[in-house]
Order: C-alpha cells, then sequence, then structure tokens
C-alpha cells in the first residue's frame, strides 16, 4: 500500500498541494485527473522524490518511499543523442539481465536499430516506457503515458498497465483524455485546488465528465460563439 | 507581417542581453569581449586592400552558414509569413558589422558585397544543412560499436566525431616519424572525449546505475578514463615504436587528458539538470580546469570543489542508493 498522508508542497508563496492525502492499493490501476495546474506533476515529483515536502508523509508497505522504489515516466522524455533504442534498453539491461529488450520491443513494434531522436513522439514514449519496466520497482508513476501513441498502442498500453497491476504493481497514471483512465484504471482520484476532491469507481466514472468540466463552460463557450460569428466583439 | 516579426527577433536578442549578464555573468563578459575584439579586428583588417577583400568575404560566409543552418523557412511559410522578406532584412542587419567598415574604408561597392548577398540568398532555399543531416539519418541506422551500453556517452561521441578521429589517426600512421606531429595527434585525441559529455540524460539514465553520487561519479570517471586511455592505445603504441627513447610523452599527455576528463564529467554533474546541455559556462570552466594543470595543487582544489558540487546535485536523484 502507497501512502500519501496531509501532503503539502509549494513552489515560493504558491501552495500547489494542500493537505493531500490518498490511498493506492497494489493490483489496481489508479487514475489521476483533475485541470491544468492542480498539481498532478507536483504530486508524482513529491512520490518519486524530487521536490520538497513542507508538510505530510509519503509511505511504501509502511516505510518512507525512497526513489528506488519508483519508475517514473515523465510527460516530457529525455534520452541521449546519436544512440539506438536498441542501445538505450541495454542500459537498463545491463543493470537487470532479465529484462528482455527484444521481445517487449516486438510487443510495442519499436524500430530498435533507428536513433532515439528520429522516432516519432509516441515511439519515444513507449520508449520510455519500455525503459521504466526495464527497471523493475514496485511503483509505477506514469505522467500522460497516452500522448502521441495510436490508437493499437493506446489500447495495448491499457491492458498492459492492467497486467502489471495484476503482477503486484501499485500504479499511479495522469491523463487529460478521461476515456483512457476510464478505459484502464480500477479508481480514478479527483484533484482539485492541490487535494483530492474524490475518488471513483468504474461504476461511477459517468460522473467525471460533468465534474471535470467547471460550471463556466457554458459561458466560455457563449464567448467563442460570439466571437465566431462578431470577430469584432473581443474589443 | 515582417516588421513585427523583426522586432520580435530582436526583442527576443534583448531579452538574452538582458538576462545573460544575470543567469550567467562570466559569460556574458567572455562573449561580450569577443565581440568586441571580433569588431575591433574587423575595422583593423579593412586598413589594407587585402584585408577588405577578406572582411567582405566573411560577411558572404556568416550570412551563407547561417541561410545553410537555418530551421524555420518550413514554419514561415506555414504560418504565411514573406519570409524571403524577412530573410533579406535579417541578412541585411547581420551584415552591418562587416558593411559599416567597409564603407568607410574601401567605399560603397565592397560594401555592397554583404548587402548583395543578403538579397541573393533570401532568394535561395534555406536550411540545407538540417535538411541534408535529416535525410542523411533517415537513410541508414547508425553502426554498432563493441562498447558497454552503460558508456552511452562514448557510443554518442564516437558517432560524432568518428571522422575527426578517423582523420587523427591515418595522420599519427602517416606521419609517425614527425614528433610534433604524434604529439599534436595525442593531444588531440586525449582532449576530444571532454566533449562526449556536453549533452544532458533523462532522470533514468542517472538512477538507473543504482548507485549514491559519489559511487555514480566514481563508477563514471573509472570508467571514462579507461576507455580514454583505450582511445589513445594506439597513438601511444605508435610512438613506442617509432621514438622509444620518449617513452614518457604519451604518458605526460595522458595523465593531465585523464584529469580533464574527469573534471569534464564532474562539471557536468555539478551542472546536471534533466536533459540540458551544457551551458557556455561548462566549456568555459573547463577550459579553467586545463589551464589549472600548470598549478597541480589549483587543479587538485578545482576537481575537489567540483567534485563537491556533483554529489550535492545529483544528491535529490541518488539519495536512496547506498552503494
Amino acid at each position: 500500500m502507497l501512502s500519501i498522508d496531509s501532503l503539502e508542497v509549494r513552489y515560493g508563496a504558491a501552495a500547489v498541494l494542500r493537505g493531500l492525502s490518498l490511498e493506492l492499493e497494489p493490483g489496481l490501476v489508479h487514475g489521476l485527473i483533475g485541470r491544468n495546474g492542480e498539481g498532478k506533476t507536483t504530486l508524482l515529483d513529491a512520490v518519486f522524490g524530487v521536490v520538497h515536502l513542507w508538510a505530510g508523509s509519503i509511505h511504501l508497505r509502511g516505510a518512507p518511499i525512497r526513489s528506488c522504489d519508483v519508475g517514473y515516466l515523465q510527460t516530457h522524455n529525455f534520452f541521449y543523442p546519436r544512440i539506438t533504442g536498441r542501445e538505450y534498453l541495454r542500459i537498463f539491461q545491463a543493470h537487470h539481465p532479465a529484462f528482455d529488450v527484444e521481445a517487449w520491443s516486438q510487443v510495442l513494434e519499436l524500430p530498435l536499430d533507428r536513433l532515439v531522436e528520429r522516432y516519432s513522439a509516441g515511439m519515444q514514449k513507449k520508449l520510455a516506457f519500455l525503459g521504466i519496466l526495464g527497471l523493475d520497482r514496485p511503483v509505477l508513476l506514469l505522467d500522460e503515458p497516452f500522448n502521441g501513441l495510436d490508437l493499437e498502442s493506446n489500447h495495448l498500453l491499457g491492458r498492459l498497465l492492467r497486467m502489471l497491476a495484476v503482477s503486484g504493481k501499485t500504479i499511479l497514471l495522469t491523463s487529460h483524455i478521461l476515456e483512457s483512465l476510464t478505459r484502464s484504471c480500477d479508481r480514478i482520484h479527483l484533484l482539485a485546488t492541490g487535494a483530492v476532491a474524490g475518488t471513483f469507481r468504474p461504476a461511477e466514472f459517468d460522473r467525471l465528465d460533468a465534474l471535470m468540466l467547471s460550471g463556466a463552460t457554458g459561458e466560455k463557450l457563449d464567448l467563442a460563439h460570439r466571437l465566431l460569428a462578431h470577430p469584432e466583439a473581443r474589443r | 507581417m515582417t516588421i513585427p516579426l523583426l522586432l520580435l527577433r530582436l526583442r527576443i536578442i534583448r531579452r538574452i542581453a538582458a538576462e545573460l549578464p544575470r543567469t550567467e555573468p562570466f559569460a556574458a563578459v567572455v562573449i561580450l569581449a569577443m565581440l568586441g575584439v571580433a569588431q575591433w579586428r574587423l575595422f583593423a583588417w579593412t586598413g589594407d586592400a587585402k584585408g577588405r577583400w577578406f572582411v567582405a568575404a566573411c560577411s558572404v560566409a556568416v550570412l551563407l552558414s547561417v541561410h545553410a543552418a537555418r530551421r524555420d523557412e518550413r514554419f514561415l511559410r506555414i504560418a504565411g509569413v514573406a519570409h524571403r522578406r524577412l530573410f533579406a532584412a535579417e541578412y541585411l542587419l547581420l551584415c552591418l558589422p562587416f558593411s559599416v567598415p567597409l564603407l568607410f574604408s574601401a567605399g560603397p561597392q565592397l560594401a555592397a558585397v554583404g548587402p548583395g548577398s543578403a538579397l541573393l540568398l533570401s532568394l535561395l532555399p534555406a536550411g540545407l544543412v538540417p535538411a541534408f543531416a535529416a535525410q542523411r539519418a533517415q537513410r541508414r541506422s547508425p553502426v554498432p560499436l563493441p562498447l558497454p551500453a552503460t558508456a552511452f556517452e562514448w557510443l554518442a561521441g564516437f558517432r560524432r566525431s568518428a571522422l575527426a578521429l578517423c582523420i587523427l589517426y591515418l595522420a599519427a600512421a602517416l606521419l609517425s616519424q614527425h614528433l610534433t606531429v604524434l604529439v599534436a595527434v595525442l593531444v588531440l585525441v586525449v582532449l576530444t572525449p571532454a566533449a562526449f559529455y556536453r549533452d544532458g540524460e533523462g532522470i533514468t539514465l542517472v538512477e538507473v546505475f543504482a548507485l549514491s553520487p559519489a559511487a555514480f561519479l566514481r563508477h563514471k570517471i573509472g570508467r571514462s578514463v579507461v576507455l580514454l586511455w583505450g582511445l589513445a592505445a594506439p597513438v601511444a603504441a605508435l610512438f613506442a615504436l617509432r621514438h622509444p627513447a620518449l617513452w614518457y610523452i604519451p604518458l605526460a599527455v595522458l595523465v593531465p587528458g585523464s584529469v580533464v576528463l574527469a573534471g569534464a564529467i564532474l562539471l557536468k554533474y555539478a551542472f546536471y539538470r534533466e536533459g540540458a546541455r551544457a551551458g557556455i559556462a561548462v566549456p568555459l570552466a573547463l577550459g579553467a580546469v586545463t589551464a589549472s594543470l600548470v598549478l597541480p595543487p589549483v587543479a587538485a582544489l578545482l576537481l575537489h570543489r567540483l567534485w563537491k558540487l556533483s554529489v550535492r546535485n545529483l544528491e535529490p536523484y541518488l539519495n536512496a542508493f547506498d552503494r
């Protein structure tokens, strides 16, 4: 069990996470949803240990979590120029010999002998994901893992995450696309004003759509409609 | 659209000029000094006829290289900008530091070479160099290298410097009877790997080693020094064959070369930011490390300081590992 208790993170004077508490059971895929700037990535950074915690604690199976417990797939993935996909994955294999580079690359259809900088955005995402998988850590944090993936890869990743959860991993992922989360997650946590505003089970996923849209969406659409009809309305 | 874009670019330059002294004051001073010296040299060269032609040729070469290396032609086309007009305006501004001294010393004919080239170049397709590089990279897979996967800086560095290294080895093989050539080649071969560490990797490639910051740095430095000696071995062997009495020269090059390489690695991790390339401060500081070798205690102090900085900078990423 990954327990996050009363977490508080600030950037300067701005509090991003305000007393956030969350329990993540292993064996389930947990999704995190919230509007831009609500602190999704900050929460993942905090669990990984690269931001300073002002207050609160994060424990894995009763002990304080360490970065070596966590595999973290970030939104933007950095590799190293002029190395191929195969060379990148072999770095992970050197430390975890059981990691089968060839077989995994077949699963995600990666052209391993091409330079990584020539990969498409989706391919780079898949390669970075395989690297995280190669680390073989009990907790997986995935920030926007579906970005740039084609339909088949999207589906495949969703199924893969379920398999990983069944094998005992604790998985927390974020996405701006609600459909990607509802398809892959067992629980979805809604983040609002720096805290968890609610946790939803599959039967309740239908409610999320309405909750995600702010009360002002209608007004914004009205304004956009007016602008398109009469561009001078902008003035 | 041309004027707002041009003004936007000038605003970007002004912003950089305003921010650089705050963020990297040392680099700002060096850049300013270099620009000042360059402008002074341009004025000085226009003092004689040969120099004037040289300055005019320089203006064409600068414009040509900017035009060949630029990557924004497609974007500007898509954005509906009159890109040729924008290029012409930019190049006319760019050739001013060359044309103004020429106008005062040589008259309008030579001074018009720069603006004339600017107008001509703006009509030609831009970005041929990146287009050619991209096409070449798409065509072929890179050659696999017999190096450990975890030495990815060396894999990348070899690919980037393969041609230069081949030329150096060839020069050493063909001209090994000349001591000066052999020493120069050895120095260049030994200094080349310091440039392999200029790119930044992602956090994953740092923590995949599962080592504490100190152990991580020891591993990186130890591995790179072994590879450096392997890289220099063919030239050192030629030295031993051709000039056996001077056996100590390869050692005298390799030992300081290893220190410079260690300095390059420490500098990289002292200023490590995920995925970021080394800023201008890093090559300058590496120059300082190299220069400090004249006074070994200064070099030792500098390396010690860099070690401490690197360990502190890596701490947030690697504090979980106690090996």
